[in-house]
């Protein structure tokens, strides 16, 4: 039944596009980087770096967005096209995702080397844990089976 | 029978998965408080055992700061007149005394964030020097610097603070406390690069010489060391004295209140869903009354129709249980150190079996709801004479 | 084989009595096929129902294979009715979170029978063969039609080779085919040994029974034995 398929389809895609959203809406508004919360909290930027470049959690930050507006990509891209193929692909690009969103600030980019910076304490375990949820719902996309609804009722 | 009760709750995804949540919410807030009231009070209660200190004596005027650099590690300058601490060991009952000097560094290198710089005297220091000999078996040398757990450097890297270069020649292991966000140089050292500061820095370092932020004590005898608190105030005016118990309670009443929130909303949570659980299990128990007569009909026992019903509102709590603690313990973990900035409380990871006996008694309660709010709804049913069961059905 | 005596059924309805059951006598031997006729509400299911030790009676007595169930306690009585006695409801009354096959399994391990879990399939599968379902032995109920649901339901009966099956109006709801299929089973069933105890409004089945009885407001009365 067709109708199956697309519920089955239809909340993992959701799933990915809030998760998506919430990637791009962490580094700059929920847990905001150094650098945000610097400027308006204490008033202080003490920047002893060249200006016109930023600290690494503002790249980390600007790369998750770019990360972030991806999945939601894929989530909406799912609604469009609900059918298996389609599920396991997304599945892939989602999981695959997920992994880059957890791995910018970890090993690709990085955050603030302070203990106790913004970026460290809160956008970093924020970004991991949405990374790993999105991973989680990749990998039940790729193994979902269909529910097959056959014979007369 | 356990295949009949796995069968029964996949068969009704929605309702049971909102029984899951439910038990996994009241799982969580259970877990989650006393998670944090166990990891709070292990660290403080080491807090100033850690730095091998019975007691610190602190300006009069800097409470507020002192505490916020033994708890926090936020750092902050502030200083006294040394000659305190002369004074400070004549009192009886007082065995050594180190002073430390307490500076707030401009940056750290990399971010815009500032650490806490401690300069310690070599000869009198006793915090750090315990773990110097384990780990180095010689003193701290010119421009050498031992940095906390947090410090995100390694052995051999050049740190650069008011323009002054420093060697970190080792890393303290973690204490759960402001300990692991600060950095420790020698006096010598801290005057050097207050000195060089005018040149080099951004912003100079005023360092007055004669002074100390804090003087850490050991007492003679442990068991007076309040008496010899009291001494100190007394014979050395200006003072403060901070001791473990006062620390302690400074953080307790600051958790006090989160713990109370989160148990009282698991209690809440607890009161709300019992009486919700037990509806739905009524109603269930009543939609498969035909069912049930049917499987008695078969010849299952009073006693199966019990353990069916009880079992699956049981496995149902379990799962929600699981569910609950493993993520709570996952964000916890996680956001650790967001936590205790937002909260201004220290938090540590509970020791193992403190996290062990946690989880345990947290899943026992929930699971006990769970077989609770079935109570009445499995009776009734187990008690239901087939044919009227099978009857009743009919409409 | 079944000895019933005095049996009366009564209960209070607000203020009213209703007697399901004033004084039956009933016996019937091993192998019979006795069908029970009469109009609705003449208390024909509540006796097939006390017969089967799903319900009380107010008072009297009833024994089957030598046991008065009336004395037995709840688990002697469970046991009765898992090995001895299958029962065929008027309604399908299959699980429906199970297959079809799981479904007449479930007999077996609800009678607690120590077999491995592939001898019952087994034995379920054989049972849906014989009633004509084979190919839908994995399907759940909701995939099954009406005489297939009830086909269902008296292979679950047989499927721990009770002596005794109690029918209510296992044809009712059946088209007229598939109602003659249903009763060629019971024939065939009975044949083999077990004796079958049925209650029906159509007296027109009579021709496959041994004998009829019918009952009229709460009593038995003799009808022809069939030749």
């Amino acid at each position: 039944m067709v109708l199956d398929n697309k519920k089955q389809s239809h909340i993992p895609a959701g799933i990915l596009i809030l998760l998506g959203v919430l990637v791009v809406l962490t580094p700059w508004f929920i847990f905001p980087v150094c650098e945000i919360k610097g400027v308006s909290d204490t008033g202080v930027a003490n920047m002893n770096m060249n200006p016109g470049t930023h600290m690494k959690c503002w790249y980390t930050a600007e790369a998750e967005t770019g990360v972030g507006a991806l999945i939601i990509l894929t989530g909406v891209a799912l609604l469009a096209l609900p059918g298996r193929v389609s599920r396991k692909t997304a599945g892939i690009v989602g999981g695959i995702l997920g992994l880059i969103v957890i791995l910018v600030p970890t090993v690709l980019i990085g955050v603030c080397t302070t203990p106790n910076a913004p970026c460290r304490i809160g956008t970093l375990p924020a970004l991991i844990l949405l990374g790993a949820v999105t991973v989680i719902t990749g990998i039940y996309l790729v193994l979902s089976k269909d529910t097959v609804a056959a014979g007369p009722n | 029978m356990l295949g009949l009760i796995a069968r029964s709750i996949i068969h009704r995804p929605v309702r049971n998965g909102a029984l899951i949540l439910a038990f996994a919410f009241i799982a969580a807030s259970l877990f989650s408080g006393h998670y944090l009231l166990a990891g709070a009070s292990d660290s403080v209660k080491s807090e100033i055992a850690k730095l091998g200190a019975d007691l610190i004596v602190v300006p009069a005027n800097y409470t507020a700061d002192s505490e916020a650099v033994l708890l926090r590690g936020e750092p902050s300058t502030f200083f006294f007149d040394d000659s305190v601490v002369p004074r400070i060991r004549n009192v009886s009952g007082v065995e050594q005394v180190e002073p430390q000097i307490f500076i707030a560094s401009l940056t750290a290198s990399c971010c815009s964030l500032p650490v806490q710089l401690i300069a310690i005297d070599p000869t009198q220091d006793f915090t750090i020097a315990p773990w110097l000999e384990q780990k180095r078996e010689k003193p701290l040398g010119p421009d050498e610097i031992i940095v906390g757990s947090k410090i995100v450097a390694g052995g051999g890297t050049n740190l650069n603070f008011f323009g002054h270069s420093f060697i970190v020649a080792g890393k303290l292991d973690p204490t759960g406390t402001g300990l692991d966000t600060s950095i420790f140089l020698r006096t010598d050292d801290a005057y050097k690069m207050a000195n060089d500061s005018k040149v080099n820095a951004v912003k100079p370092l005023v360092l007055p010489q004669g002074v100390a932020s804090a003087v850490l004590v050991r007492v003679n005898d442990a068991a007076e060391a309040t008496n010899v608190s009291y001494r100190i105030v007394d014979q050395v005016p200006g003072t403060r004295v901070l001791t473990s118990s006062a620390l302690v309670t400074t953080v307790s009443d600051q958790l006090a209140g989160i713990t109370r929130i989160l148990d009282l909303s698991a209690l809440v949570a607890t009161l709300v869903s019992l009486p919700l659980i037990a509806l739905i299990s009524l109603m269930v128990a009543n939609e498969r009354r035909r069912e049930i007569g049917v499987l008695r009909a078969l010849g299952a026992t009073r006693s199966l129709i019990f353990r069916l019903i009880l079992g699956e509102s049981v496995i149902i709590a379990a799962i929600g249980g699981i569910i609950g603690i493993g993520s709570s313990w996952i964000i916890l973990v996680l956001f650790q150190s967001y936590i205790s900035v937002v909260t201004r409380i220290p938090l540590s990871i509970p020791a193992p079996s403190s996290l062990i006996s946690i989880s345990i008694l947290t899943f026992v309660v929930t699971v006990a709801v769970g077989g609770l709010a079935a109570l009445y709804p499995a009776v009734r049913s187990a008690l239901m004479e087939p044919y009227e069961a099978i009857r009743s059905g009919e409409l | 084989m079944i000895d019933a005596r005095g049996l009366i059924k009564s209960y209070h309805d607000g203020e009213q009595e209703v007697r399901p059951l004033d004084g039956v006598d009933f016996h019937c031997d091993k192998g019979e096929f006795i069908l029970i006729v009469g109009r609705s509400g003449s208390g024909k299911t509540t006796f097939l129902n006390v017969l089967g030790g799903l319900t009380r009676p107010t008072t009297g007595s009833v024994i089957i294979a030598g046991k008065d169930i009336l004395a037995l306690s709840d688990a002697e009585c469970s046991a009765l009715r898992s090995r001895t006695i299958g029962f065929v409801f008027q309604f399908p009354g299959l699980l429906s979170t199970l297959s079809a096959r799981e479904n007449v399994a479930l007999s077996a391990e609800i009678a607690g029978i120590t077999e491995s879990k592939s001898a019952s399939t087994g034995r379920a599968l054989a049972l849906l063969t014989r009633v004509g379902l084979k190919e839908k032995a994995g399907s759940p109920p909701s995939h099954l039609s009406g005489g297939e649901l009830k086909r269902t339901a008296i292979a679950r009966a047989l499927m721990n080779s009770p002596s005794l099956i109690l029918a209510d109006e296992p044809t009712a709801d059946l088209d007229v085919d598939t109602e003659r299929e249903v009763m060629e089973l019971f024939r065939e069933i009975n044949r083999e040994g077990t004796t079958i105890i049925m209650v029906t409004h159509n007296i027109d089945l009579a021709s496959y029974a041994s004998r009829v009885v019918r009952m009229d407001k709460g009593k038995l009365v003799p009808v022809e034995p069939v030749p």
